[in-house]
């Protein structure tokens, strides 16, 4: 389970970083131009995050990855306090809108990073590499080059290797910033359906950055609006 | 805590390496300002009292012939600024021509021979305009007695051949410019009936136009210190440069002072100059030199368009490609195997080798690393404190361009006058030769690698963190397959250049030491027509050989098993 726990944060010098006035109870207070977050998500389970643009979204999966540090509360993962970990060090894979595979890699290798960085992998490793594959469904893509297939297959290589790291690397926790966003309804409709089986059969834990309020919908999460 | 996240190693070993070139550099810049007054300091004066009184540009002064300065000043001016005028006027349209015709018949091979001038060392370039231009060139043979009295040496011939050089270079620039230009563009163009004046006003020149003050800076300066073609065919002593003047003072007068002066002046000229076109527009060249132009159709043509394109490239053809092909055509005659046994080319193949692959070696490091840190500086979300980062970067920089304002001759001068006191000047002068093609070509390489690193380092660092992809695994999965073609092109380049210079050389050649250019250089001026031209090929096929194998070897053994 993840629990964020009373986790506030402020840009300190807060250059460029948009502060809109009037924002809902629970995101930031607009006069000091922090913000305040209190959840928690079960395994198994997805939370849709969702507010303006500037509510503090990304600010929300950028503590939780460890890209920025709070200035006061605690991050949880299965009662053990991460707060201070660096990002290498936490138990999560993120997926962004794009930008999500290294170009000069293979599909497969893109995959296999989740294994060990060092991209040397034994006879087993490679299998079950194969195996995430499969069950994202791009097992036939595994040696084209990123640039060569579509958005929605490029988003399920990243799946593929989230899904690694949930087994591998006991890496469960799931951060998407927008991961849909590019894509056509279709491909969107399937990617979501590749997530939500994920969450479900392998009971990993979902935050989900949207700004599409269909999207919760469709994935039937419960929706954490700031 | 971004320390903690973020190795800091990278950017301090950055730092290290460029706060040592910079130190190399000003102490060359120093021990030639301090030079003509040294003998002075030993009459009682402090160093105070001539550093800041008239009596240290005096005695810099004294030391030379004014009449020549100025003179020697003007022309460098003079042909640099030519060269610099007429290698963009004819690039333009050229540029333009080659980017809307991919299909016309002899296209690629036009577009390979261009590539290639860009790397053609200065010297062979000078024998293969002579077979085209020169009294015995094809021209002449051509047209008979009718254009007689028509003579390559000269102002002229040393500004042609510097357009033989660089409108290569500004082509390179521009071409893929032009193809990036987004189709709708010219589907408009078609549309509104524009003419191809109006066409090239709404289109292309708003395009092309922020590239031209970089490249007329970088021009301007290789052709102002242009050194080899000037002695080839400036055609004696009535077209002279700076950097000729240098030489001379050097290697004949053994007049030091007299070498330190003129390299502060061409240093200071050097300095305005860039910072001049700097004010102007600032460096700019493409930022990707591997645009795939997916072929656009175009139906904007007239034909007025295609009968222009042709009298274009019909000229490239003449100026660049040409001479090219005659270096290939008399080189291979019955003096190239003579040329081949000769001792004093087995010699000086041999230096010109380990001089080429220690300082591509050399350059394509430290330009990796500074790359490296200048891109990891470059990233605002490592940052906590962004002033210091700014700063760090501005260092990076300027280390860098102190280089594009020192030429060969000034470097080698420098070192010239601090090893004199410490024993045989041409002992050193294999290290001084690397270090003087190091120093001279890692401005260039350190430009291309620090803008692809930047761009790379922008999309996959955090990703990269996050899966904890760091230190040297980063370097062998991440960063060396994704640089593997810029790497290639900059140990190419640098390899065919270092085996093609012929500045620094001219100052320390010896009976013991000489390089392939340098051994050109003087068989071109002792009547031995055959051997030098045999010479010319063997240097040119030495040179392309080089360009493309380290592009090869580079993307085969960095891409390994992880590209």
């Amino acid at each position: 389970m993840l629990d964020i726990k009373n986790v506030q944060f402020s840009y300190a010098a807060s250059k460029g970083h948009q502060s809109e006035g009037d924002q809902s109870e629970e995101g930031m207070s607009p006069e000091s131009g922090a913000f305040h977050f209190d959840l928690s998500v079960n395994p198994g389970e997805i939370m849709v995050v969702e507010g303006r643009s500037g509510a503090g979204k990304s600010t929300l999966l950028n503590l939780v990855s460890g890209f920025l540090t709070p200035s006061s509360g605690q991050i949880f993962w299965q009662g053990r306090d991460i707060t201070a970990l660096p990002p290498q060090k936490r138990p999560l894979s993120m997926i962004f809108q794009d930008g999500n595979l290294f170009d000069h890699l293979s599909c497969r290798q893109n995959v296999a990073l989740g294994m060990t960085p060092s991209l040397r992998l034994t006879q087993n490793q490679w299998q079950a590499v194969d195996k995430a594959c499969d069950a994202l469904g791009i097992l036939s893509l595994k040696d084209r080059k990123p640039a060569d297939i579509s958005g929605g297959q490029q988003q399920r290589v990243a799946l593929a290797r989230a899904l690694i790291r949930a087994e591998w690397q006991e890496s469960p926790l799931l951060l998407f910033d927008e991961p849909f966003s590019a894509l056509d309804t279709e491909t969107r409709l399937d990617c979501i359906e590749a997530v939500k089986t994920l969450i479900t059969s392998k009971s990993m834990t979902g935050l989900m950055v949207s700004h599409d309020p269909e999207d919760a919908k469709r994935l039937a999460a419960r929706v954490y609006s700031i | 805590m971004n320390n903690a996240i973020y190795p800091r190693l990278p950017v301090i070993t950055g730092l290290v390496v460029a706060g040592i070139l910079l130190l190399i550099g000003l102490g060359a810049i120093l021990s030639l300002a301090l030079t003509p007054s040294a003998n002075l300091s030993k009459t009682g004066y402090g160093f105070d009292d001539f550093f800041w009184d008239t009596i240290f540009w005096d005695a810099i002064f004294r030391s030379l012939d004014h009449g020549r300065l100025f003179y020697s000043l003007k022309n460098a001016g003079l042909q640099a600024a030519l060269s610099v005028v007429f290698s963009i006027l004819v690039a333009i349209p050229a540029s333009i021509a080659v980017a809307r015709r991919p299909h016309w018949v002899g296209m690629r091979s036009l577009i390979m021979l261009v590539s290639l001038a860009m790397v053609l060392p200065t010297t062979v370039a000078a024998m293969g305009l002579l077979a085209v231009w020169g009294r015995n060139g094809i021209m002449a043979s051509i047209c008979g007695g009718l254009c007689g009295d028509f003579s390559i040496y000269g102002l002229h011939g040393v500004v042609i051949a510097h357009m033989m050089l660089n409108v290569p270079l500004v082509m390179r620039v521009m071409i893929p410019i032009l193809n990036a230009v987004h189709q709708s563009k010219w589907r408009h163009a078609a549309l509104l009936a524009m003419s191809p004046w109006q066409r090239f006003c709404h289109i292309e020149w708003p395009a092309l136009r922020g590239v031209i003050p970089g490249l007329s800076s970088l021009i301007f300066m290789l052709c102002f210190t242009s050194f080899a073609l000037v002695l080839m065919l400036g055609g004696g002593p009535k077209v002279t440069t700076l950097e000729v003047e240098i030489y001379a003072a050097v290697r004949f007068d053994f007049n030091l002072s007299a070498a330190a002066g003129l390299s502060l002046i061409q240093f200071i000229v050097m300095a305005f100059v860039v910072a001049g076109f700097a004010f102007w527009g600032g460096w700019q060249t493409s930022g990707d030199t591997r645009i795939v132009s997916a072929p656009v159709q175009r139906l904007d043509l007239t034909r007025f368009d295609r009968v222009f394109d042709a009298a274009v490239l019909l000229g490239i053809v003449l100026l660049v490609a040409l001479p090219i092909i005659m270096v290939a055509v008399r080189g291979i005659n019955p003096d190239l195997m003579t040329v081949l046994w000769r001792p004093q080319f087995y010699a000086a193949a041999k230096a010109s080798f380990s001089v080429t692959f220690i300082t591509a070696g050399l350059v394509t490091i430290l330009a990796l690393i500074m790359a490296y840190a200048k891109a990891s500086l470059s990233l605002s979300h490592r940052q906590r404190d962004v002033k210091a980062a700014g700063l760090m970067r501005v260092l990076l920089d300027q280390g860098m361009m102190l280089y594009l304002v020192i030429p060969s001759v000034v470097l080698g001068t420098a070192a010239f006058i601090v090893l004199r006191d410490w024993g045989d000047v041409f002992g050193y002068a294999f290290a001084v030769v690397v270090m003087a093609n190091t120093l001279l070509t890692l401005p260039f390489a350190y430009r291309l690698l620090e803008r692809r690193l930047v761009a790379i380092l922008a999309v996959h660092d955090r990703l990269a963190t996050q899966l904890g992809v760091t230190g040297v695994n980063r370097l062998k999965v991440l960063t060396l397959p994704a640089l593997r073609h810029d790497l290639g092109l900059v140990a190419g380049l640098t390899a065919a250049l270092s085996m093609g210079d012929l500045g620094v050389i001219a100052l320390f050649a010896n009976a013991d030491f000489r390089t392939l250019p340098w051994l050109l250089y003087q068989l071109s001026g002792k009547y031995a027509a055959d051997e030098a031209a045999a010479l010319a090929f063997v240097l040119m096929m030495i040179t392309v050989a080089l360009f493309w194998l380290s592009r090869m070897i580079f993307s085969r053994i960095l891409g390994g098993r992880y590209a």
